[in-house]
């Protein structure tokens, strides 16, 4: 079992914002967590990611207890709704941030960037900063970020946020 | 066949060939809305009346007693002004001013780098205290800020008796220079910081976070860059009142010529001894460091303008 919720609630202040959740996503699934706005499926992520800790019970990542983890231990990759790119840095140092924390050499950063940049369709920008670029690129280096440390969690919070109704349907079931 | 309303004096012209509905609605808007800013907007003359008021205001109380300065520090002409900016007392008193501006500057920058952060990014009991103790410097009289060291680390103060058995001086001695200038040139910094970071939000901060950075990395790599214009003007506006200060400092110097006369006190000294040349010279000297001031206040909001409306381009 990759990630788990045991019985997780977290309120804030009076607010239940989740209650009592419980579900278990095996290796190599890809699940997707439905419900109107307000419903607590970001604090759900945030919970997984460490950014909020659980009022009451447990998160487990690949058989883990979480609870006492720090946000940096966890090896997750989080792509946020508004992707929180670096503003004052390049596309270039936004995705390879995660990598210069782990301490890589510079050759080994320097073909992983490669390597993502051509996944992800942004050759050529690595030297542009966030606001040169469009919605649509700025999601692509979110992602790219989250990706370059190679987690084994990835999570995206609203990731067709920024997308129309229809459209968010027809990207939801092609994903 | 619409006719177009005739064209208010003051308006771009859009009334060229109304013909279409479409465009005489247009020009009717148009002209409601013109006859709508004139409504809000003040007259003409009441408009040159505020300018001239303000204009007037700012030249007699400002710019004139400013190029006064620099025209009495001359009044005895280049030399006699070169060399009484080199007199000893005059040059400690230069010194002593930048003592006092190097360290009290760095230790509000760490202050209000850490209360601004605590501030931002946290919620926390006390916090409204903190906030109003963050402005109390302001709202405090200088020269009672500067009692306020006196009764607590002067001879008959506070921790008076346990400075004299250790021989620590600090009233009437650089430290209490020091600790003064500290105390009332605080808020700036941090009230720089405040809005800036709060405007930013932690969701960057976030992302560090999950990529695996410490906290002093994420501060560093990520906080520390998205508020340096604010930073650097806050340290600016701290080091002008820095130098420049002297209720507080008047009342904890001591006077002590050639020791404890910052250049404000030494101005002030110089022009009680009827020296009002040198006096003004030094003025000078001050008067150019609030140019400057000015000058790099201007050039970091046209920089930090820039940078939130490529920003606000999202």
């Amino acid at each position: 079992m990759s990630i788990e919720l045991r019985n997780v609630s977290k309120a804030f202040g009076g607010v239940s914002a989740v209650n009592n959740v419980s579900f278990s996503i095996q290796d190599g699934e890809l699940i997707a967590l439905l419900g109107p706005s307000g419903g607590g499926k970001t604090t759900v992520l945030r919970m997984i990611a460490g950014l909020e800790m659980p009022s009451s019970g447990d998160v487990f990542i690949r058989g883990q207890r979480m609870n006492d983890i720090s946000v940096q231990q966890r090896n997750i990759g989080f792509v946020f709704q508004n992707y929180a790119l670096f503003k004052n840095m390049t596309v270039f140092k936004n995705i390879a941030f995660g990598l210069k924390i782990k301490k890589w050499k510079r050759q080994e950063i320097q073909e992983r960037i490669t390597e993502l940049l051509e996944l992800f369709g942004l050759q050529g920008l690595e030297n542009r900063y966030p606001h040169q670029l469009s919605g649509g690129q700025r999601q692509r280096v979110a992602i790219a970020r989250a990706l370059a440390p190679k987690p084994s969690v990835l999570l995206l919070d609203e990731p067709f946020g920024a997308v129309d109704a229809r459209s968010g349907r027809n990207c939801a079931n092609g994903w | 066949m619409a006719t177009p309303p005739p064209d208010p004096p003051h308006s771009d012209s859009l009334t060229s060939k109304a013909e279409s509905a479409p465009t005489l609605q247009r020009n009717r808007r148009d002209s409601a809305n013109e006859k709508s800013r004139r409504g809000t907007e003040e007259s003409p003359l009441v408009k040159w009346v505020l300018i001239s008021v303000a204009m007037g205001f700012s030249i007699i109380f400002l710019f004139v007693p400013l190029v006064n300065v620099f025209a009495q520090a001359l009044a005895k002409g280049f030399a006699y002004y070169w060399n009484s900016l080199g007199h000893p007392d005059s040059w400690s008193a230069i010194r002593l001013t930048l003592l006092v501006a190097v360290i009290s500057v760095p230790l509000n920058v760490v202050f209000g780098l850490a209360a601004a952060w605590a501030i931002a990014k946290f919620e926390f009991r006390g916090k409204s205290l903190l906030i109003t103790l963050i402005d109390l410097p302001f709202s405090v009289s200088p020269v009672v800020a500067g009692l306020m060291f006196v009764v607590l680390f002067g001879l008959q103060g506070f921790f008076g008796g346990w400075l004299r058995d250790h021989d620590i001086k600090i009233i009437f001695a650089v430290p209490g220079i020091v600790l003064a200038t500290t105390f009332v040139t605080f808020p700036f910094v941090a009230r720089e910081l405040i809005p800036v970071m709060q405007s930013t939000g932690s969701e960057q901060e976030q992302a560090a976070l999950t990529l695996g950075a410490s906290g002093w990395q994420t501060f560093w790599h990520v906080t520390l860059p998205s508020v340096k214009w604010g930073l650097v003007y806050g340290i600016i506006l701290c080091n002008a009142r820095a130098m420049g200060e002297f209720g507080a400092v008047s009342v904890v110097s001591g006077h002590i010529t050639g020791l404890t006369d910052t250049m404000p006190l030494r101005i002030e000294k110089l022009y009680n001894e009827y020296n009002a040349p040198a006096a003004f010279a030094l003025a000078s000297l001050l008067a150019l460091l609030a140019l400057l001031t000015l000058a790099l206040k201007t050039f970091l909001e046209w920089k930090q303008k820039r940078q939130h409306d490529r920003a606000q381009n999202h």
